[in-house]
């Protein structure tokens, strides 16, 4: 209610303003009115109608990607599995040392496996090689991801990235009542450019590539900019405090830098830690990320909608994950432009015979009605 | 009327009414086994099993439900070759070399030639110096597409196959069909361990291993020899229809248990390879030990299967595996071994993977499956 009003009440044109709201909610573009405020389409007056309406709700990620990777690929979303299967390929990607399980069911091929709080203990204690990142195996957005510097014998104690401390046994305790499987990997630094721009934090790009009857293509891409003392880059809808780039995708040009303050998505300048002008930044080596990406791509055959994260760091361009489901609104906020992009609807259509093919026979005869509900009008 | 044969033929079982109450328990039950599977396994005219251990047989149907079950739908991307390769070449685990893929669509292997076009297919078929080969399907089973390939002959533009016969190159490349096959593989051709060959003649000959993975370890629960006979260039029973032969193995030991084939439409016990004439009596596989250890070190990466099937080709540089079947014929085992593939460790398995398969159910499905559990309850 709060959302239409506010349409109402900020919007130059309030009525076909709030048609379109009404129209994105209910139709193919699922974009909630708290999306739609978000995105500032109210106030807009740069987009064109039909460049608004590619905008669409993060809910439609789930359907977009369901139609465009296959179910038996979707175990590439753990790490573990990923990082194997990047392996086989020579992809580079950060080494993992060691995987803690409590079930001792996960193996990766020259990795310490853990399984309880004492090998933790002793393996941070005498065995693990700092700096640290660990993680969980099915983390997302950055969550339960930490760096450590290095550990303190004196006090027994762990150093974080960010100069906070915390006791090994206390931290190994914690690891070991919860019941996911963590990660300990190589720490990645960033390279020189990008340490004198965001500090020791590690920044990444989100590249959506997408499959279609001429082959991958690049349909978004996006700079994940970390701020203060996080240590992922996240942006976590706006929540993390991290900041935001848009790419230019033809020649990897920073075109825009947001952040969010007081709820509202911004542009901002200058980073706010470094004081570094973003105008004018080109991604370091972006031919590069996107030959290596276009090699890496072509190996998941069943993922024609793929989301992949590529740290920026002192060794070059390293995969991080690959994402089977996305969130789309990073790409709506840093480009200003709806991710149902002419690009994507060729990708859609180029997946929409197999995705069919796999179905039972009630739910095909319910999707093309979907289809054209999914539709954007 | 295969009741009828199963209750009145010329060796039917002299109590017609037990006969009659087991068919329709082991057909409607959670067996789910055809009379015409009753017929194929003889337990209609054989009285070397009792009840108990005759109502082990299940369906080759119930194959499905039981891997579905046990093994993570998210990771059935290993079914197709060209992932399982990739993903198994951060091991050190011996597979076969992929020299060229190819595809229409830019599948592709890190390492190998990527064939684009019909054009770059032939072309490279046309270079001598990459024969011998193996060709098969990324997506296949039953061995359907997998030919061996001999050598180049110039002259004629031919290929030769293994198998002696010869075809023009360019009609047999346009006879592929590498979009339905998910891409074709054109591999290292493995040779047979030198016992082997003395038995089978000078082609791989494999074994399946299906192993379970219950709590922190991973059991051998079953093994077949897959022994090729006449003409042919693979090793795939094809439920009989191939002609070839299946050996049952003694998990412990490696040593063939008995061979069979299909005779006269019927699985009858064959004493020697028709081939080379040699004995399977008390014949021990080579390389058994390996053969248990690469599926256990195998089974480890595969952390979303609790269930494997896997085929391992006895070399003459080891035990190599060749795939891992996310869903596999249960007749091979039941046939070879002459005993019903539901065992203690498959129900403990499938017991322990519910939950998660449980899971990733929809509302309706979990309906669904409620009542198909119950009636999945063996009995």
């Amino acid at each position: 209610m709060n959302e239409l009003l506010t349409i109402l009440r900020e919007s130059p044109e309030p009525i076909t303003r709030l048609y379109e709201a009404v129209l994105m909610k209910v139709g193919g573009h699922r974009l909630s009115f708290r999306e739609y405020v978000d995105y500032q389409l109210h106030t807009d007056q740069i987009l064109t109608t039909e460049d608004r309406r590619r905008f669409i709700g993060e809910d439609r990620k789930w359907r977009l990607h369901i139609r465009c990777n296959k179910k038996q690929w979707f175990m590439l979303h753990y790490k573990i599995p990923f990082t194997q299967f990047a392996m086989g390929g020579k992809f580079p990607i950060p080494k993992i040392y060691a995987i803690y399980d409590k079930n001792s069911a996960h193996y990766l091929p020259d990795t310490v496996l853990l399984d309880n709080e004492a090998g933790i203990t002793e393996y941070l204690t005498n065995k693990a090689v700092y700096p640290l990142f660990t993680k969980p195996d099915d983390a997302m957005l950055g969550e339960g991801a930490a760096g450590i510097q290095e550990y303190d014998k004196l006090s027994r104690q762990l150093i974080y990235l960010n100069g906070e401390r915390e006791s090994v046994d206390n931290f190994a305790r914690q690891i070991d009542r919860q019941s996911k499987v963590v990660l300990f990997q190589e720490l990645l630094r960033p390279g020189k450019i990008l340490a004198s721009i965001c500090g020791q934090a590690i920044s990444s790009l989100r590249v959506t590539m997408g499959r279609t009857a001429k082959g991958l293509k690049i349909i978004s891409a996006c700079w994940r900019i970390p701020v203060g003392k996080n240590m992922t880059d996240n942006f976590r809808h706006g929540v993390s405090g991290n900041l935001l780039g848009g790419i230019d995708i033809e020649t990897g040009k920073v075109t825009q830098v947001y952040s969010r303050k007081n709820n509202k998505v911004s542009p901002i300048k200058y980073h706010p830690d470094s004081g570094y002008r973003f105008e004018e930044l080109v991604i370091p080596e972006w031919e590069h990320i996107i030959r290596m990406l276009m090699l890496t791509g072509k190996t998941m055959i069943g993922l024609n909608l793929q989301n992949w994260d590529v740290a920026l760091t002192d060794r070059g361009p390293v995969i991080t994950e690959i994402n089977v489901f996305g969130d789309m609104d990073i790409h709506q906020y840093s480009n200003r432009q709806g991710f149902r992009s002419p690009q994507l609807e060729e990708v859609l259509a180029y997946s929409y015979r197999p995705y069919l093919s796999e179905l039972s026979w009630i739910t095909r005869k319910i999707t093309p009605f979907l289809r054209k509900i999914d539709s954007l009008r | 009327m295969n009741i009828l044969r199963i209750l009145l033929g010329k060796r039917a079982r002299k109590v017609p009414f037990s006969t009659l109450r087991e068919i329709l328990k082991m057909r409607f039950g959670s067996q789910r086994l055809l009379f015409q599977e009753y017929i194929d396994y003889r337990l209609h005219d054989l009285d070397d099993l009792n009840a108990s251990e005759r109502s082990r047989f299940l369906g080759n149907g119930r194959k499905f439900r039981l891997n579905y079950v046990c093994n993570d739908l998210h990771w059935f991307m290993l079914g197709e070759k060209l992932p399982m390769t990739l993903f198994m070449m951060a091991t050190e685990l011996p597979m076969p070399k992929i020299h060229a893929v190819y595809d229409l669509n830019g599948r592709n292997l890190p390492g190998a030639v990527t064939l684009n076009n019909l054009d770059e297919a032939t072309d490279y078929l046309r270079t001598s110096r990459h024969y011998p080969l193996f060709a098969k399907p990324s997506h296949g089973a039953y061995g359907w597409g997998a030919l061996g390939l001999r050598n180049y002959l110039p002259e004629s533009d031919s290929i030769i196959f293994l198998n002696g016969q010869q075809r023009k190159i360019t009609e047999w490349v346009e006879s592929l069909n590498p979009e339905f096959a998910r891409g074709i593989l054109f591999q290292e051709l493995l040779k047979p361990h030198p016992e082997i060959a003395r038995v089978c003649g000078p082609r791989v000959s494999s074994i399946r291993v299906t192993s379970t993975r219950i709590g922190r370890r991973n059991t051998i629960v079953s093994a077949v020899w897959r022994i090729p006979t006449g003409s042919n260039m693979m090793d795939n029973f094809q439920h009989g229809a191939s002609g070839n032969l299946l050996g049952g193995v003694n998990i412990l030991s490696g040593q063939i248990i008995r061979v069979v084939g299909k005779v006269n439409g019927r699985i009858e016990t064959v004493a020697t390879h028709p081939d080379t004439g040699m004995q399977f009596d008390q014949y021990i596989l080579p390389d058994w030990p390996q053969v248990t250890e690469i599926c256990e070190r195998a089974a480890n990466y595969l952390m979303g299967m609790n269930l494997h099937h896997w085929d391992i080709a006895l070399t003459e540089r080891g035990p190599v595996i060749i795939e891992n079947n996310e869903i596999a014929d249960l007749d091979l085992h039941q046939h070879a071994n002459r005993k019903g593939f539901w065992s203690e460790e498959i129900e403990t398995v499938r017991q322990q993977s519910y939950p998660r398969y449980w899971e990733q159910l929809s509302w309706p499905q979990k309906k669904v499956a409620d009542l198909m559990r119950k009636i999945d309850t063996f009995f």
